[in-house]
């Protein structure tokens, strides 16, 4: 199991030992605990609009984390993360909090294995047709994945397909979240801010 | 002995130099005692100074990247107003301001990559085991939400306030406005009490 510093400790039953405040704690049944999820799902989506094989990465992370006995398998961590009302295939039970921390430690560990790429698309240094290429590349796959998985008859899908075609902003917005919570402070960034609503988000 | 560390992210990089404090009890490798450091940005400017101002810089940088991460791009300076850090335009504007008067405040500005790398960097630093400095780092965990609900309980408790010195205020008015039963007063009544008992006799 895994601390507030990242360190893994074994003799702990799967409780994190971060501490939430009382509200936020209670915030995981609620609509700021149903936003919190929409962003975690949404952040871990742009990885794999950056990476083909970040779903196989996001396995063999997860099990290099220890984080075996909450997600032992690629199902576990799809289950958890379908708590997030906007998906198709949606859970109405809440989240346990287990889970969610574990997703939050996986997200941070996933953005510093993937921080080279996103850095890239951050770049404004680079050559203006190689970053061009790179973009379209990431809308492309990001919006494939977005009609894909969520459920595009609810109004804030919507929403966020038209406004997307129109500006990369929200596109930015949450690559630059991503390469913030890297590493071990960007966990206790990513841990502060999570139930926050995105930057410029139409899921709100 | 002299320590030598140092933190590279992107384009930054992060050179520290200092001492163990045996007082302390700290072994040959841990730092405790900063003698002096040096950060250079690739392509823009390279920064050194004293520990006070290494701890003003990753104040500094540690506040903005929490406001970053919400979305909230608020300007942010350290205490004693020698590190500056604003959205701009084409990125973030950091500027640093000596203390000697005659050296000009130096600005930078730094795009979403860049300063990513930066607070990467720093942040390397933060949590290396090897330097045993408490750094000043303001609500570590929670900044960004215990702000915004400080705030929000401050609204509500005025807005309590105002909403029950309304309602007083109106059902005083009300209860003033209602008329008041006429009693019919007889003559014995008009009477002064001492006659009254005199005709009773």
């Amino acid at each position: 199991m895994y601390n507030k510093d990242n360190s893994l400790t074994s003799n702990s039953k799967g409780v994190s030992q971060y501490k939430y405040s009382l509200t936020e704690f209670c915030g995981i049944q609620t609509s700021k605990g149903r936003r919190a999820i929409e962003k975690l799902d949404l952040l871990l989506l742009t990885i794999e609009a950056l990476d083909i094989n970040a779903p196989i990465s996001l396995t063999s992370i997860s099990r290099s984390l220890e984080l075996d006995h909450i997600f032992p398998n690629h199902v576990e961590i799809w289950k958890s993360r379908c708590h997030n009302p906007m998906r198709k295939s949606s859970r109405n039970a809440p989240i346990n909090r287990e889970s969610f921390d574990a997703l939050l430690f996986l997200l941070s560990t996933m953005s510093q294995r993937f921080y080279p790429q996103i850095r890239q698309l951050l770049s404004s240094k680079d050559s203006k047709t190689l970053y061009e290429k790179r973009w379209s590349e990431f809308c492309y796959r990001f919006d494939d994945l977005i009609s894909e998985r969520m459920n595009i008859r609810r109004g804030a899908v919507k929403k966020y397909l038209t406004r997307s075609k129109q500006s990369r902003i929200f596109y930015k917005n949450l690559l630059f979240v991503l390469a913030l919570s890297s590493g071990k402070e960007g966990l206790s960034r990513l841990r502060a801010s999570i139930f926050e609503p995105l930057p410029n988000s139409s899921f709100k | 002995m002299k320590i030598n560390n140092s933190y590279t992210e992107g384009i930054a990089k992060l050179e520290v130099n200092g001492l163990p404090d045996h007082s302390l009890g700290h072994d040959t490798n841990t730092i405790g005692i900063i003698l002096n450091w040096r950060c250079t940005l690739v392509g823009h400017s390279i920064l050194e100074g004293k520990k006070e101002h290494l701890s003003n810089l990753i104040y500094a940088i540690n506040l903005y990247s929490r406001y970053c991460i919400t979305g909230n791009h608020s300007n942010v300076s350290d205490k004693t107003n020698s590190v500056f850090i604003s959205k701009h335009k084409d990125g973030h504007e950091l500027t640093f301001i000596s203390s000697k008067k005659e050296i000009e405040p130096l600005s930078i500005i730094l795009d979403d990559a860049e300063i990513s790398d930066f607070i990467l960097c720093i942040d390397q630093f933060v949590v290396d085991k090897r330097v045993k400095i408490e750094w000043i780092i303001h609500d570590k965990i929670k900044f960004s939400s215990k702000r915004k609900i400080i705030g929000k309980k401050i609204k509500i408790n005025l807005i309590n306030l105002f909403t029950a010195f309304a309602l007083i205020l109106g059902f005083s008015l009300i209860y003033m406005k209602i008329p008041m039963p006429i009693l019919e007063e007889t003559q014995e009544e008009q009477k002064p009490f001492s006659q009254r008992t005199s005709s009773n006799n």
